[in-house]
Order: C-alpha cells, then sequence, then structure tokens
C-alpha cells in the first residue's frame, strides 16, 4: 500500500471500519513511513477539532421566525397576484405530451414566423395563435408568442420533489431558444415549469425504466407519475389541488391509460370543480 | 426521534391539507436547525437567515409532492444545501470582508485582535482561537466539502442521512468526505497549537 493509497484510508481507519486485511496493512504502511504517521496524527487531530464544533453555540436571531414569515407571505401574495395577471389567459389550454423521447424543447419564435399573422389596424401585434406543439425528431417543441410589447420573461424548471432549480431561461420576444430538459434518471421525475409571470405547469417526465406496476392510489401527482412512466409520455397536472387522492387500474378502461396508447401526442390530466377529464389537442 | 418523525408526518398531512397554520408550526420546529446549519456553511447571519427563509419557501410550494418517504429533516437538509449553493453562485465574484476573516501580516495569518475586556482563562482563550482557526479553514474549502462536513460533524447525520440528502452514493459520500477531511488538515497545516492534544 502506497502513501496515497493510505490517505483514502484514513476516514475508515478512523471509523474503525476497516477489513483485517486492510487494517494491518494500512498500520504496516504507518509503521514503516514516519511522515505518513504524522499525518495521520494530524488528521485525527483535525477529526476531534472538526466534532468539537458541535459544542460551539450558534446565536440565532431572535426575529428569525418572523423573517421566515414575512418573506413566505410576500411570496405567496405575489404568486396569488402575478396567477390573476400577465399572459395567465395563455396557458390555461396548453397542454404538454410525449413520444417515446425525454426531451421537452422549449422555443420561442419571433411574430414573424407564423404563417398567418395578423396585425391589428392600429399596426400593434396581436397574439396569432394559441401555443402550439410539435413533435420533431423524436423532440417536443413548445412555441408561442409574446406580444412585441410584453417584458421579458424567465421560464425556470425545477424538480417539483426537491425543490433545486434544474435550468433557468431568461425568454425575449423574436428571440428562438432552444432548451431540453431531460430525465436522466430511471424513475419519473416531477418538474415545475414556472414562468416569470407567476405561471406554472407541473409536468411528470417519464424516466428510462418502464414501470411494471398497472394499478395504484395517490395524489393526482403519482397518477401522473404512473402514466408517465408505464407509458412513457409527458402528463400535464393542471388541478387546483395535486395532492387530491386519485385510484387507477391500467386494464383497458382507464380512460387517460386509453389516451396515452392512442397515439395521440397530448396527455393532461386535469380535475376542475371535482370532475376528471382530460384534454387532447 | 420517531415521535418526532410522526409529529412531522402530521403536521406535513396536514399542510398538503392547506393548513397554513401547520406549516408554520412545522417552521417553527425545524427553523433553529435550520439557521444553525446554514450559519455554519456561511459564517454569516444574514445570509443564513436568507437560506433559511428561502428554503421554507421552497419547501411550501414542494410539500404537496413530499411523500414521507425519508424524513422530512433529511428533504429538508438537501434543500438548504440547494439554496446555499445557488446563493453562492449567484455571489461568485463578489467580495466581503468579514470580521472573522483572518487578515494577513509579514506573510503569515491571524485572527483580527478584537478587544475582549471579557476574556476568560487563558486555556479558553487557546480554545477558541482553535475554534476559530479550524471554522476559518472550513470556510476556505469548496462549498460541497463545507456542507459535507458540517452535515457529518456539526449536524450529526450519519454517511447514509447524508448520502440520502444530497442524493450520492454511499461511497461517494465517504470518499468525498475523506478528501474534504484531508483538505482541512492540508490548510491548517503549519498551525502548531490545532495538533497539540488537549
Amino acid at each position: 500500500m502506497n502513501a496515497q493509497k493510505a490517505r483514502e484510508f484514513f476516514s475508515a481507519y478512523h471509523d474503525g471500519t476497516l477489513d483485517r486485511a486492510l487494517r494491518q496493512s494500512f498500520e504496516r504502511r504507518l509503521k514503516a513511513d514516519a511522515e505518513l504517521e504524522a499525518e495521520y496524527r494530524e488528521f485525527e487531530a483535525v477529526m476531534r477539532r472538526l466534532d468539537a464544533l458541535k459544542n460551539v453555540s450558534v446565536d440565532v436571531p431572535a426575529d428569525l421566525h418572523e423573517r421566515i414569515s414575512a418573506k413566505l407571505d410576500k411570496h405567496i401574495y405575489e404568486s396569488k397576484r402575478k396567477a390573476t395577471s400577465g399572459l395567465g389567459a395563455w396557458w390555461k389550454s396548453l397542454v404538454l405530451g410525449g413520444a417515446a423521447c425525454a426531451f421537452l424543447v422549449v422555443a420561442i419564435l419571433a411574430v414573424n414566423s407564423f404563417g398567418d399573422e395578423r396585425v391589428s389596424t392600429a399596426g400593434t401585434p396581436v397574439v396569432t395563435q394559441p401555443p402550439v406543439l410539435v413533435e420533431e425528431n423524436g423532440s417536443l417543441r413548445l412555441q408561442f408568442e409574446l406580444p412585441k410589447r410584453a417584458q421579458q420573461t424567465t421560464l425556470v424548471v425545477r424538480d417539483a420533489i426537491s425543490g433545486s432549480v434544474l435550468s433557468e431561461t431568461v425568454l425575449a420576444p423574436g428571440a428562438e431558444l432552444d432548451r431540453p430538459i431531460t430525465n436522466g434518471g430511471d424513475d419519473p421525475a416531477l418538474m415545475s415549469l414556472e414562468f416569470g409571470d407567476g405561471n406554472k405547469i407541473l409536468v411528470a417526465v417519464p424516466g428510462r425504466r418502464q414501470a411494471p406496476e398497472t394499478s395504484g392510489t395517490g395524489a393526482l401527482t403519482d397518477y401522473a407519475l404512473a402514466l408517465a412512466s408505464r407509458f412513457k409520455v409527458f402528463v400535464r397536472i393542471d388541478a387546483i389541488n395535486p395532492a387530491e387522492k386519485a385510484t387507477w387500474t391500467f386494464d383497458g378502461t382507464d380512460p387517460m391509460a386509453t389516451k396515452a396508447t392512442s397515439g395521440d401526442q397530448i396527455v393532461s390530466l386535469s380535475r376542475v370543480r371535482g370532475s376528471l377529464y382530460k384534454i387532447s389537442l | 426521534m420517531t415521535h418526532g418523525f410522526s409529529d412531522d408526518a402530521v403536521l406535513i398531512r396536514r399542510c398538503q391539507q392547506g393548513d397554513r397554520a401547520a406549516f408554520d408550526d412545522l417552521v417553527r420546529r425545524h427553523e433553529r436547525r435550520a439557521y444553525q446549519y446554514a450559519f455554519r456553511l456561511t459564517s454569516n447571519p444574514e445570509e443564513a437567515a436568507d437560506i433559511v427563509a428561502d428554503a421554507f419557501i421552497r419547501i411550501y410550494n414542494a410539500l404537496q409532492n413530499f411523500r414521507s418517504q425519508s424524513a422530512f429533516t433529511t428533504w429538508m437538509y438537501r434543500i438548504l444545501t440547494n439554496c446555499y449553493l445557488d446563493l453562492r453562485k449567484k455571489e461568485k465574484n463578489r467580495q466581503t470582508v468579514s470580521l472573522d476573516a483572518a487578515v494577513q501580516t509579514d506573510g503569515s495569518e491571524v485572527e483580527r485582535q478584537i478587544e475582549d475586556e471579557g476574556a476568560g482563562p487563558a486555556q479558553e482563550v487557546e480554545k477558541m482561537a482553535r475554534e476559530q482557526a479550524v471554522q476559518d479553514a472550513i470556510q476556505r474549502l469548496p462549498e460541497y466539502q463545507r456542507a459535507m462536513l458540517v452535515m457529518y460533524h456539526v449536524e450529526m447525520l450519519s454517511y447514509e442521512q447524508i448520502a440520502e440528502s444530497l442524493d450520492l452514493p454511499l461511497g461517494t459520500v465517504k470518499s468525498r468526505l475523506n478528501r474534504a477531511r484531508l483538505s482541512l488538515r492540508d490548510l491548517l497545516a503549519g498551525n502548531e497549537e490545532l495538533f497539540q492534544l488537549d
């Protein structure tokens, strides 16, 4: 065992988790190498100092809870305010679907790229088409137009379970942007596509593995993940309460499963006013 | 701990049903621990408070999807660490000087001399100086190593809990922690007092 290898075992030896043969080899190395042994003694001292840190008190600000509550209240207020303005109406009819490929590509095309651009007689551009989904070489593209007078906005793609940001993209009218959003894991992922105006799309993205399960009980989000994993489709969740309970059986009678296997590109899981229904293009 | 786990589960269920007061209770249960962890990473009370607030906002937004398969605290550490790493990314070029930072004089680093009329016995002062040196050195480590060291040695998480929090294989956690400790030893090499036995 050389010195470099021995250093890799410092922690394991300190923890007492080396097997007998490795431990003996390590100890022989220390005995034979005074410099390495001195390093290990220093390593032990560092470990003691690190362990002592838990006894060092940290003063918690007296107003910490108020600060957290204030920031949370502000966030909730701004989210609700944004939900009633901005690009809101556009996204109500937006759905996402998927083929076997796990790419979701966001593209913004300039107003002029749509064939039937209409401009008001006053010269102010208007929205020419609702958002469009296009499949291209196994990838999905989301196309939409921003009125020229619109401010640039930001698309944040977030892991809806952990909250971590996966990507952040500034969207500007007239610019073209391609950003694949992939799920490289085996299991389906729940992703939140958040637009700067407060609108949010929750979508289940299939992973590499196809789930063997054909039935289950859980929340709407679990149902969406099960659909995504079983049928390798994107599933958008459009519900007031995504945690609402759902039960599913993919036995040929489930309407969502029928849709997912029919070749339709769009699969949307929605529950509005207590009714479960689907939307497709 | 089991009792605590089930308390969290009850609160989380209520939160998922829209009970804002339950979320408030959840925050109160964990905010101190969250702050202490964030402070250990940043050594800055303002940043630590911001990280904790941002983390609880993310938790609020994502709680509907939390399935209680792991402990809430494990999930909370992951979100706190992500908030910390996100903050560091944004402030990469910002340079601030902390009162706790070492200054360089004559080619060696010493602590800023802060007059303390209430200084205790010499041993207590030495102990505090050693602790400060270790904390300063931890601040010089890469963020990921810093987070792992704090999680293990201060927050007392196990290797398995750290692996779950950071979504890393167990072996990776162990080897990176070893690397972090070796790096810390390198940073502290030359500080003779640190390696004296207590």
